[in-house]
């Protein structure tokens, strides 16, 4: 009997510490060309093939002249391009829907992001080290180099940008956005919305400040319902703040209209 | 008249004059000798620090790390680019190559790998390795310094920077990219652009 229950405790334990130690798998490659390899939070760098499974915090890094197309499971495709370094920093699945953020720390990616379904969202974030670019239903196109920082470029439907110290930009359809290695947001002179290009470096800011602001334990990763409405709700509160002091965000009812 | 012999009266005084104006010229020469020895002492900049990849990918990634490329990295690049780093595994080897091939001569450049590349040779580099728009000066003269002013006029290298200015790893790597997609803008000129959603659909 003695036996019997030490059996079924060493597989009660094997159980347990294997379940912590699991990582589920968020996406597969669908595709690679070139040298393309991978590296697990704790292991070393070993090359990808097609139907390799991708874990939560794993980097991902093309050769010269490769390029990889990775599929998220909520069907969220990413296409890495050549010498980029990418790593999947999170990924959640709730009843909100699906979230996903990617970190770019060179090169480049595209990203098609399946269309809201319901009221379900698929939410993508691609943070470069400058600036954040949210993407929803779009399919956007996002690279990052030290020296030219970091550039948007929408091929369909239109996304939002924060920069570093928060602000929002609107990224239009075709539109380009671009963020030099400083932070400041400027739209080239294609961009058809020239004038809602804003300056997002606040050189007082402490680096805990802007981690508050833009990165870290935000609500948008969250499943809990509450968290996503009080998302929404700040959105809105920064949206009358600004209105307070004159500047119209867009498609924002300036303060004066609303008494009126 | 008088002055005069306050002179003649002070030298008396102070037998020991010339040997104080020695000594002070002395220890002036001194401590200028020491600031010397110190600053030999300290690290010059920049420093770069060499690497031998074993393979053409961790070449990539050990240059997105580097603050400041080296004429060795360059020449790693463009065998990388070629799909050559198999054949030429030594760093000797591969700036043999990269010489051989007309790309950059590396006369007087005793050690490659920590000598800092500035950014003239990369845009003449860019020149050679891409079908590029040439400017006149460039074409008449053909010195770096008229390639970087091109590489400038196409946005491929930042206007911030002069031909004689380094550049890191990554910035290089961003910049080849970006000639590579200029070079295909060209070629590909009035055709019709190719669709986004190919392989991610």
């Amino acid at each position: 009997m003695k036996r019997i229950n030490l059996k079924i405790l060493t597989i009660a334990l094997a159980v347990v510490s294997g379940s912590s130690l699991y990582s589920e798998d968020i996406g597969k490659f669908a595709l690679v060309i070139g040298t393309v390899q991978v590296k697990s939070e704790s292991g070393s760098w070993s090359n990808a093939h097609v139907g390799l499974a991708i874990t939560e915090k794993m980097q991902i890094n093309t050769g010269m002249k490769a390029s990889a197309v990775v599929a998220l499971n909520n069907g969220t495709r990413l296409k890495i391009e050549q010498a980029t370094m990418i790593s999947m920093d999170a990924y959640k699945e709730g009843n909100f829907g699906s979230a996903a953020d990617v970190n770019l720390k060179q090169g480049r990616v595209t990203a098609f992001v399946n269309k809201i379904q319901g009221d379900q969202a698929n939410l993508m974030r691609i943070r470069t080290p400058t600036m954040v670019a949210g993407v929803r239903g779009t399919i956007q196109e996002v690279s990052h180099d030290p020296e030219r920082g970091s550039e948007v470029f929408l091929h369909e439907s239109q996304a939002e940008v924060i920069g570093r110290s928060g602000h929002i930009n609107q990224v239009p359809e075709k539109g380009e956005l671009s963020n030099d290695g400083r932070g400041d947001v400027v739209t080239p002179e294609d961009n058809k919305n020239k004038s809602e290009s804003v300056a997002v470096t606040d050189q007082s800011m402490s680096k805990e400040e802007r981690d508050v602001i833009t990165l870290k334990e935000d609500p948008m990763f969250s499943t809990n319902a509450a968290d996503v409405q009080m998302l929404i709700e700040a959105t809105e509160h920064a949206a009358q703040q600004f209105g307070d002091f004159g500047i119209t965000l867009p498609g924002a009812v300036p303060p004066s209209i609303q008494r009126l | 008249m008088k002055i005069m012999e306050k002179k003649n009266r002070l030298k008396l005084i102070n037998p020991f004059r010339g040997f104080i104006n020695i000594a002070a010229i002395l220890a002036v020469c001194v401590s200028f000798g020491t600031l010397g020895a110190q600053e030999e002492n300290q690290p010059k900049w920049p420093v770069i620090t060499a690497s031998n990849p074993a393979s053409d990918i961790e070449a990539v990634r050990i240059l997105m790390d580097k603050p400041v490329v080296s004429y060795q990295d360059l020449a790693d690049l463009v065998v990388i680019y070629r799909g050559e780093f198999n054949s030429y595994k030594s760093p000797e080897a591969r700036i043999k190559r990269t010489a051989d091939l007309g790309f950059l001569k590396f006369d007087g450049i005793s050690d490659p790998a920590h000598t800092a590349m500035p950014r003239g040779k990369l845009a003449l580099i860019f020149h050679k390795m891409f079908d590029l728009d040439k400017g006149l000066l460039y074409t008449f003269t053909g010195v770096a310094r008229y390639a970087h002013r091109d590489m400038q006029a196409l946005s491929i290298l930042e206007e911030r920077f002069s031909d004689m200015d380094y550049i890191s790893g990554g910035a290089m790597l961003g910049a080849l990219e970006k000639a590579e997609k200029v070079e295909n803008e060209k070629k590909n000129w009035g055709k019709p652009a190719p669709d986004v959603r190919e392989g991610l659909e």
